[in-house]
């Protein structure tokens, strides 16, 4: 127990059997001794591994996306001005009919265009000129 | 003073009547009756226009009367003989005539306009109208002189009884044009104002959103103070023309025109405004 704890703390002694560690353990490495058809498989596992966590991903996204947009939905529901009753629309409609005639009316009222003038007769029409009135 | 009644105004298109001197056409209105109260709308555009148009033909046919009488006087006044004398005279009696019908078309189209435009006082319509009657019954009295008129010292009095006449009916034409003007103008601000309060009622009762009904309201005060501003002018106008104030001298050195574009003005401001409400 003493070892142990002594092997964990002091640092003298895990840099002197740092290269002992590195020496011994290259020969012991299970990896070393995969196949390729085993390395192969390995990577065809990392792949699918990739693929699946990118459709989970891309999935999250959509229903965090879905589920951002269906309360929102609601909310529009609940803000949207009511729709115009068919008495409103007919008012507006009746108004607009009014205010065009109304426009018509300003027209013709226009005083520049009232063609009421004396007509261009020559008003002093003789033959012999008017004797002057004392 | 004529008073003329009965039935509806029936002028439709000129008629050719024979003098009783000579044989030339003269083109003469038919004969009228000016009442023409309780005409509808589509029965004064008829009229309207039929007589617009014997007041087109009666004008060009005055025309070359006119140029025919310069002719003829120019060429009397050359030549000095009895003949040319005797064309002269028949220029002048001939285009004397025509003025006349054009004046008396021109006076029964501005009855019937006068008689059909709202927003007149009835008493200072009346008054107008009587007016008119009286120029027009003045005029064919003029014209039946005219008629049997046949040497130069006949138709010099008609000149000089003319003279009366050309006064009075520049007056009152101008006095026409004015009422016209202002009847029209009268009736465009009552219905505005109409229009305007039923809108209001309309936007308090209907408009649900508070800012929204707020705009809409701060529109409409809009629309009453131009209203409020075109008072004084209209006031002013109404004043004015009324033959009770006639000798007022207040009234003598009033700008019609420019009261009238004011007040046009405010309308059509007020109209756009109302326009604009009814829209959004």
């Amino acid at each position: 127990m003493t070892d142990t704890t002594e092997e964990l703390t002091n640092q003298t002694l895990f840099s002197n059997q740092e290269p002992l560690l590195q020496g011994g353990g290259s020969s012991s490495n299970p990896v070393e001794e995969l196949t390729p058809e085993q390395i192969a498989a390995q990577k065809k596992k990392k792949k699918l591994f990739t693929l699946a966590g990118g459709f989970g991903i891309v999935l999250l996204i959509l229903v965090i996306v879905l589920a951002a947009l269906s309360p929102k939905r609601q909310l529009v529901k609940l803000q949207a001005s009511p729709t115009p009753s068919p008495v409103t629309q007919a008012n507006k409609t009746e108004m607009q009919a009014r205010l065009d005639e109304l426009n018509d009316d300003l027209t013709a009222a226009d005083p520049s265009k009232l063609d009421l003038s004396i007509p261009p007769v020559d008003m002093n029409l003789t033959l012999d000129p008017i004797p002057r009135q004392n | 003073m004529c008073v003329l009644a009965g039935g509806v105004l029936s002028l439709a298109r000129p008629a050719l009547a024979q003098t009783t001197a000579t044989s030339t056409p003269v083109l003469t209105p038919a004969p009228i009756s000016l009442d023409i109260s309780g005409t509808s709308q589509a029965d004064f555009t008829t009229q309207l226009t039929a007589l617009q148009t014997t007041y087109r033909n009666q004008l060009t046919t005055y025309r070359d009367n006119e140029k025919t009488f310069q002719i003829d006087k120019d060429q009397y006044y050359k030549i000095q003989t009895l003949a040319s004398l005797e064309e002269a005279v028949r220029a002048t009696r001939q285009v004397m005539l025509t003025r006349a019908d054009v004046l008396l078309t021109y006076l029964t189209i501005s009855r019937l306009t006068l008689q059909n435009t709202k927003g007149i006082d009835t008493a200072v319509k009346t008054d107008a109208l009587q007016q008119i009657d009286t120029l027009s019954s003045d005029l064919k009295d003029y014209r039946k002189t005219v008629d049997v008129s046949q040497d130069r010292t006949a138709l010099l009095n008609t000149a000089i009884q003319f003279l009366t006449l050309n006064s009075r009916t520049t007056a009152l034409s101008r006095r026409i044009y004015l009422l016209v003007g202002y009847g029209n103008l009268q009736t465009v601000d009552d219905k505005t104002f109409a229009i305007k309060q039923e809108l209001q009622t309309q936007v308090e009762q209907t408009e649900t959103d508070p800012l929204v009904l707020a705009q809409k309201k701060r529109g409409l005060d809009e629309i009453q103070r131009n209203l409020d501003q075109i008072n004084p002018p209209l006031t002013k106008v109404r004043f004015a023309l009324d033959p009770v104030n006639k000798n007022n001298s207040s009234v003598t050195g009033i700008d019609f025109n420019q009261n009238f574009t004011a007040i046009y003005g405010g309308l059509s401001r007020s109209l756009s405004y109302l326009q604009e409400i009814v829209k959004n």
